[in-house]
């Protein structure tokens, strides 16, 4: 659970309790499903991303659409644009992951002209545009018959999710 | 306030860490460069597997049972430059600098250096890091998210024995409930999460306590793992704002130490400040 972005590697004086986590544990009747999905930029490097547990149909099709996007070269616009990065992608990947629910409409995916991608709903009278070009920095823009609400997010997706809920109603 | 102290401190290890934008230019060659800045104070280096990005997310991701987990290559190169003794290191990566102190073979509680004197080392290690980069064209750091992290191995005393009796060293995992049941407990391990705010009541971290049973692997003896760890935003992208955010996070972490423990063990570890 708690995914250590300091500590170094253990001493070698200690034998930890080889414990399963809580999300680990699989009751026999369960059945666990792990998928990994590969995405591939035109630099030779790629992302790899795991899923553990059954992924919305919304997610593996937003994946695709990343993946169309990761494989735009530079200028792919005409007009200069820098190439999608995989910053962007991952950026946008884990605000899926963790703003999303299963029954929240599929996205659009978009590049931006800057390198960074854009998910994109426009239903039921509300458009919600959420934009990354570098990892927790997220540009949120968002308008329905009420009115119109624009924020820079840093991870902070309090006000984010009534809005993103108001999609699936 | 004061904070309370420990003379005898169960402590193992403290890592301050500022993540940061991924650098685009920090390569392989940038690092060697780097470490001739550090190498009179820190002879050694050890290259390790890359830390992927961590965030803080509010509110927390709803648990709909799918986790992901993300994993980029080529993998960008962790890099450790360690003191002699192993005691001391610097880990930097093309998103990270980690501070890490770590008790070696043959230290006692007396030769932690307080956190004062390692607030001051990151600070100055920081600040080379962030010269360098400057001068070199590697570009600038704007911290996105900060790291700080004390481990204890709790080791049995006259207090406790084995891992079943954790409550003796936790009193809030209260065994009179588990002492219902007919059969007798073994061990345990805890998560607990507490969210962090800002002046204006807004999420900016989380303290996660962690505590695991554990065996010194030489003598087999019981330990406990105690793990407190503060992980948040920063109020700006600075190494002051990562200062700031650390010296709060300190208070916090000995905070919950000292409000997790028992009074009993707390007289074992000879508090002060009481």
């Amino acid at each position: 659970m708690l995914d250590q972005m300091s500590a170094t590697a253990p001493r070698m004086l200690l034998t930890e309790c080889n414990y399963p986590s809580s999300e680990g544990v699989t009751a026999f009747s369960e059945a666990s499903r792990s998928t990994t999905v590969t995405l591939r930029d035109n630099t030779g490097g790629s992302i790899d991303v795991h899923v553990t547990g059954e992924a919305p149909q919304w997610f593996v099709a937003m994946l695709e659409d990343i993946q169309k996007a990761l494989v735009l070269r530079a200028n792919w616009d005409g007009y200069g644009a820098i190439a999608v990065t995989k910053e962007a992608a991952r950026s946008i990947i884990m605000l899926a992951a963790n703003l999303m629910r299963p029954n929240t409409p599929r996205p659009s995916v978009v590049p931006t002209n800057r390198g960074g991608l854009q998910l994109e709903w426009h239903q039921g009278g509300v458009d919600l545009e959420i934009r990354s070009s570098m990892p927790g920095v997220y540009e949120a823009f968002y308008c329905d018959a009420d009115g119109e609400w624009e924020r820079t997010l840093f991870f902070n997706f309090t006000e984010l999710t009534p809005k993103l809920a108001k999609l699936v109603h | 306030m004061k904070l309370p102290e420990f003379e005898n401190h169960p402590l193992n290890e403290v890592a301050m860490a500022v993540q940061f934008a991924p650098l685009q230019h920090l390569h392989t060659p940038r690092l060697g460069a780097l470490w001739q800045l550090f190498r009179s104070r820190f002879p050694s280096v050890e290259e390790h597997p890359p830390l992927e990005p961590q965030f803080e997310v509010f509110p927390s991701p709803p648990t709909s049972g799918v986790n992901v987990r993300l994993e980029t290559h080529p993998p960008r190169p962790r890099v450790w430059f360690l003191t002699t003794d192993g005691a001391q290191l610097v880990q930097i990566q093309n998103d990270r600098f980690i501070r890490n102190w770590r008790r070696s073979e043959g230290m006692t509680a007396a030769s932690y250096p307080r956190y004062s004197k390692l607030r001051e080392e990151f600070e100055k290690d920081a600040g080379l890091f962030a010269d360098f980069l400057a001068r070199d064209g590697g570009g600038e750091p704007k911290i996105n998210q900060c790291e700080l992290t004390y481990i204890n191995q709790v080791a049995p005393c006259a207090v406790w024995k084995t891992h079943a009796e954790f409550s003796r060293v936790f009193p809030w995992v209260t065994n009179k409930q588990i002492a219902t049941l007919p059969m007798e407990s073994e061990d345990g391990q805890f998560l607990l999460r507490f969210i962090l705010r800002d002046a204006a009541n807004a999420p900016v971290g989380r303290l996660a306590v962690v505590v695991q049973p554990a065996f010194a692997r030489d003598t087999g003896e019981p330990r406990f793992i105690f793990r407190l760890t503060v992980r948040g935003a920063p109020s700006g992208v600075s190494i002051d704002s990562a200062l700031k955010f650390f010296d709060a996070g300190h208070a916090m972490i000995v905070k919950a130490f000292d409000a997790l423990t028992s009074a009993e063990m707390h007289a074992a570890w000879r508090k002060k400040n009481a």
